[in-house]
């Protein structure tokens, strides 16, 4: 089992939607015990049988790896792997700039 | 120390009110205020920030509880009315809950219906409204604002409780309520389109808080750290209910910022000093699976005196596991106190002795399976006792069909008897008499309480084995059966109705569910019958099951046309499916 402290922080570089996605999706598969090559990025979350537990429990490692605090509902409200990884990394560059 | 010098220890700082015990909870909520005003009896740890957070004093608690009843009054509320409570977890939700109490009415505590997933959320709400019929609904200001935006509840009678702002507890006058005057209505059991709300009252709540003190060993110096949801029995009387009963301080904490990072949860605990805290089995296994060697090492678990383990089959693998990676951490085993307990006997009903090490037996799989407990022989299956009942609640193991006693050894129904077993459903008087008013055949004594559940007693302590009722616990939530295989038939025109069945095995240690379905003989119009196809069908009940159910599904298995197990009247044999899939997965 792969523990968050094994994955290499994001904190160093502002983590891309590509990068964000890749974590999201190992996470995915990590959960579901499949290959990380089935999942689809623009397959919503509900559609792959995901129950809440799992999801908070993604949400929450997405925040450490992040190291930034997250909505608890961040995986409701963007349905899918992309759109979630998009928002994210698009908040962050927003985050930069503003200071 | 003897057990007398413990239990009167434990009775001299139970609450009392005039020189008697409190008898219902606007007593114990008095009592107090007027003994420990100042006591920071409720805190609240937000999602983002540990440290912060929301607090009550018993003195505020009080004041805000009055308060709200004062509202309620003036909306129309009367005495006996039942009021739906709609909270996020947090301090708004425990202020609602005894101001509901304050105005002599009865709680009706229900899952707030979430903005993104209403579709899950929404057809239990209105099931639990139209069969609780409350008088009013309290909610916060943002809760009562999206419901009205969504026409949720038109009729009801609203009121936001964060937005009463000044006090008007000096216009409160106390109800003359008697303890067996209706506190709560608990809607955990039944189906989604049939919720049973079980009629908790006030002694119930009194007397349950008692038990659970005592075998909790709770005093003043105890200090709780609670995450379960405030909507849940376990949540409410365990994080509520028993911390002001026994006048003690507890930390509350959201079900998402425990799921989110459960080491939120344990690092609450070692800051706080907790000697209270627990959950269903999975969150021991899930703090083992997210934590690291490294995080347990920082961390002080040395104050945990009671880790108590209920909703769902308790496991010694899961014990095991998380004593042994929490030892560095302080953590003692002894802590574990499993215990037994359902919504229709108040909470709690059988538990272990405090400081103790839950007892442990090894019996034979087969022979249980089949009714009996025989000693191990090849195929060892390891049972976690849930502990013995006390304060005069009577556990027998009675034959379900003939309803006589078992013979010792023998697996059989749990039946209770107690001062903690509820009223009845609300407005169900059959269904109320066969579950609550259960009598022996031989002898007619009762009534006891059918649980629905099979167990077994050895040297006094129950052994927990089944289930007899058609329900599946994931997560520590009750799941009908047959709710879940309603939703997979309507979930596309391919399945054939009435041919479905929903069940759990137990899978590495946990409990999964499984579907199997049939396929329609006719083939539908855009469904192959070809591997694709099949795996799509499988995908849309997966995200069907999980959208209105919240539950995952470990495996869903496509039958043949024709292929589903029936009897010969042609109903459909759950647990014929569930035995083919368990042989099919045997190595």
């Amino acid at each position: 089992m792969q523990s968050d402290s094994e994955l290499e922080p994001a904190s160093q570089n502002r983590p891309t939607a590509e990068a964000i996605q890749g974590f999201i999706i190992s996470k995915l598969a990590e959960e579901l015990k499949i290959n990380p090559a089935e999942v689809e990025v623009r397959a919503e979350f509900a559609s792959l049988g995901l129950d809440s537990i799992v999801i908070f429990n993604i949400t929450g490692d997405l925040a450490a790896w992040l190291q930034r605090d997250l909505e608890s509902t961040l995986l409701w409200e963007r349905p899918t792997i992309e759109a979630v990884a998009q928002f994210l990394a698009a908040d962050a560059s927003a985050a930069c700039e503003a200071l | 120390m003897g057990s007398w010098r413990r239990w009167t220890r434990a009775e001299r700082v139970l609450p009392r009110r005039s020189g008697h015990y409190v008898v219902t909870l606007i007593e114990l909520l008095t009592s107090r205020a007027e003994t420990d005003p100042r006591l920071c009896g409720f805190r609240f740890l937000h999602e983002t920030s540990a440290n912060g957070g929301a607090r009550l004093t018993y003195f505020e608690l009080r004041e805000k509880a009055q308060t709200i009843a004062v509202a309620l009054r003036a909306i129309g509320v009367r005495k006996g009315d039942r009021v739906l409570l709609l909270y996020p977890p947090g301090l708004d939700f425990v202020a609602a809950f005894f101001g509901v109490l304050c105005a002599g009415a009865a709680a009706v505590p229900a899952h707030p219906p979430h903005p993104a997933r209403l579709r899950s959320t929404l057809p239990r709400l209105e099931a639990v409204v139209a069969d609780a019929r409350p008088a009013a609904v309290l909610a916060t200001a943002a809760i009562r604002t999206a419901a009205i935006t969504a026409r949720l509840l038109p009729a009801a009678r609203w009121l936001a409780t964060d937005e009463l702002d000044e006090s008007q507890a000096a216009e409160w006058c106390e109800p003359h309520v008697d303890r067996d005057a209706l506190a709560l209505v608990q809607y955990t059991s039944g189906s989604t389109a049939s919720p049973k709300g079980v009629l908790v009252t006030h002694h119930n709540l009194v007397r349950n808080s008692v038990v659970i003190h005592h075998a909790f060993g709770h005093s003043p110096r105890s200090r709780g750290v609670i995450w379960l949801p405030p909507y849940h029995d376990m949540g409410l009387i365990g994080g509520v209910v028993q911390p002001l009963f026994g006048g003690f301080p507890v930390t509350l904490m959201s079900p998402a910022s425990f799921l989110m990072c459960p080491l939120n949860w344990l690092k609450a605990i070692a800051r706080e000093g907790a000697t209270t805290s627990g959950g269903p089995n999975f969150a021991f296994d899930l703090c083992v699976r997210k934590t690291t060697p490294e995080q347990r090492a920082r961390l002080d678990l040395s104050s945990w005196e009671v880790a108590f383990v209920g909703a769902e089959p308790v496991r010694q693998e899961t014990l095991e596991r998380f004593a042994d990676a929490f030892a560095p951490s302080g953590f003692r085993p002894e802590a574990f106190h499993p215990c037994y307990g359902l919504a229709e006997s108040t909470l709690f009903v059988t538990g272990g002795v405090k400081g103790a090490r839950p007892a442990v037996c090894s019996v034979s799989a087969t022979a249980l399976s089949s009714g009996r407990v025989a000693p191990v022989e090849s195929d060892s299956r390891k049972m976690v006792s849930c502990g013995s009942a006390t304060h005069g609640a009577r556990v027998l193991i009675v034959d379900p069909e003939r309803c006589v006693r078992c013979e010792p050894e023998e697996v059989g129904e749990i039946w209770i008897a107690s001062e903690s077993v509820a009223r009845g459903y609300h407005d169900r008087p059959e269904e109320s008499e066969r579950v609550f008013g259960a009598r022996l055949a031989d002898t007619d004594e009762g009534p006891f309480l059918r649980t629905g559940d099979l167990g077994f007693v050895r040297e006094d302590e129950l052994f927990l084995t089944g289930r007899l009722k058609n329900v599946i616990i994931i997560g520590g939530r009750n799941h009908c059966a047959e709710d879940i295989e309603r939703t997979v038939e309507n979930c596309h025109p391919a399945l054939r109705p009435g041919c479905c069945a929903a069940f759990s095995v137990d899978l590495e240690g946990e409990e999964r569910l499984v579907i199997a379905a049939e396929l329609e003989r006719r083939p539908t119009e855009g469904v192959e019958q070809s591997p694709t196809g099949i795996q799509m069908l499988v995908n849309t009940i997966r995200s069907a099951v999980a959208e209105l159910h919240d539950v995952r599904a470990h495996a869903v298995l496509m039958l043949r046309p024709a292929a589903f197990p029936r009897t010969s009247s042609g109903k459909a044999q759950r647990h014929l499916c569930r035995a083919n899939f368990l042989a099919s997965t045997q190595p």
